[in-house]
This record gives C-alpha cells, structure tokens and sequence, in this order.
C-alpha cells in the first residue's frame, strides 16, 4: 500500500511541472501574439498617417 | 426643177440607205464594247470582293489562333497558381496538425521528445518566439517614431503655407477651409500613431518585468 502511494506521489510533481511548463510557454505564445497584433496596429496607423500626409 | 428635186431626193435615200448598216454597224460595236467593258468590271470587282473576303478570312483565323494561344497562357498560369498555392496550404495544415499533436499532450510521446524534456523545449521556443517578436515590435516603434517625426514636420509646414497663403489672400475661404480641415485629419492621425507607440513601449516594458 505504501509502495502505491509512493509510486503515486513520484509521479504528481513531475506531471505539475510539465503543467507549469505549458502554462509558461501558453503566456509567452500570447504575449508574442499581443506583441504582433500591436505591431499590426501601429503599421495600419502609420499607413492612415501616410494617407493623410500625402493629402496636404 | 421637180425632177431635180426628185433625184435629190433618191440620192438622198441612197445614201441614207449606205450610211444606216455603217451606223447601226458601229452601235452594234459600241454595245458589245459596253458589255465588255461592263463584264470586265464585274470581274474585277468579283474578284476585289473575293479578295477581301479571303484577308478578312484569313484575319479572323489569326484572331481567333491568337485569342486560344492568349486564353491558353492564362488557363496555364491560372492553374500553376492554383497548384501553387493548394501546395502552400497542404504544407500549412501539415504544420498545425503537427503543432496541434504536440500542443497539450501531456506525459505521451512527441516526437523524439516526451514528457518533461517537451515541456521544457516547447517553453524555450515559446520564449524565443516572443523575444522574436518583441524586438519586432521595438523595431516598428523606432521605424515608426523616425515616421513620425517626419509628419509632424510635413504638417507644421503644411499649417504654415497655408495661413501664409491666406494672410497672401492666394486662397479662397473655402480652399482655406478645405486645406485646414486635411491638416487636422493628419493631427489626428499623428496623435493616434504616438498614443500607440507610447502603449507599445509601455507594453514590452510590462511584459519584461
């Protein structure tokens, strides 16, 4: 009984810090993701700027 | 005197008699060369229309060839970019399916990877694609901020010339009008690029904390 929880309790920490892992690595995809959608943003301001310049 | 008139008379027959076959010899001449005349024309002209009916012909054909080679390139272009680009997206949904497979299987097999070892990767690359497109972005905020520069000083002579132009009295009130209402649309546009550029500084400085 006490080799089955043990072999139990081995194998928890390792399956949370391949969680904590992919959650690491989620958060960084989506700040990636914010970076490059505010990028976009900003290239389609500047083009509107463009626009607006080459109107005066 | 009645006999003379007479003899004038039939000699005047008689030659009247001698002249006619001439006449009507020569009339007889003079139609047949009408005719001539009349058919060679004809010929002539038969043969213009036949001619111009054999070049319009021979131009429709060439036409027409050069339309079916024209429609051919094309069609072959079409389906080269077709394939081309049935190709591309084959590969694409080959790579999210495979990025898919990997995502979130936690603990199976992932290649040549598993289990912790993948998390760890997927976390480094996660990371690196991040740093990627941070500096990405710091490269877009520099290129935009030198932009922006640009235009404030593109809009300030702008603003300049034109009250310049209006002290001048070298517009009217409503081109005045026109040109001051640009100039504020370009302001506006300014003041929407800065407030996005000192947002995204603000952002990587966050997410770098």
């Amino acid at each position: 009984m006490a080799l089955f929880f043990a072999g139990c309790g081995q194998g928890s920490p390792k399956q949370k810090e391949i969680k904590e892992l992919e959650k690491q690595a989620t958060e960084l995809d989506s700040i990636a993701k914010k970076f490059e959608q505010t990028k976009e943003d900003i290239e389609k301001s500047i083009e509107n700027l463009d626009k607006a310049i080459n109107e005066l | 005197m009645k006999t003379e008139k007479l003899n004038l008379l039939t000699i005047l027959l008689v030659c009247i008699l001698l002249i006619c076959p001439d006449i009507h010899a020569q009339s007889k001449k003079g139609q047949e060369k009408q005719a001539k005349d009349a058919k060679q024309t004809i010929e002539t002209k038969d043969k213009d229309v036949k001619e111009k009916g054999r070049s319009a012909q021979e131009k429709v054909v060439k036409e027409v060839s050069e339309a079916e080679a024209a429609l051919k390139e094309d069609t072959a272009e079409i389906i080269q970019e077709v394939q081309e680009e049935a190709e591309k997206l084959e590969k694409e949904g080959e790579k999210l399916k495979e990025e898919a497979g990997k995502g979130h299987a936690y603990g199976k097999d992932k290649g040549e990877l598993k289990g912790k070892d993948f998390g760890q990767q997927r976390a480094a690359e996660a990371k690196e694609n991040k740093e990627m497109k941070k500096n990405e972005l710091k490269g877009e905020i520099n290129e935009s901020q030198q932009k922006l520069n640009d235009a404030k000083v593109k809009i300030q002579t702008a603003r300049e010339k034109l009250e310049n132009d209006k002290k001048g009295k070298k517009i009217s009130d409503a081109e005045y009008q026109e040109k001051a209402q640009k100039i504020e649309n370009a302001e506006k546009q300014l003041k929407d690029v800065e407030e996005k550029l000192k947002n995204a500084a603000e952002e990587i400085k966050e997410k770098e904390e």
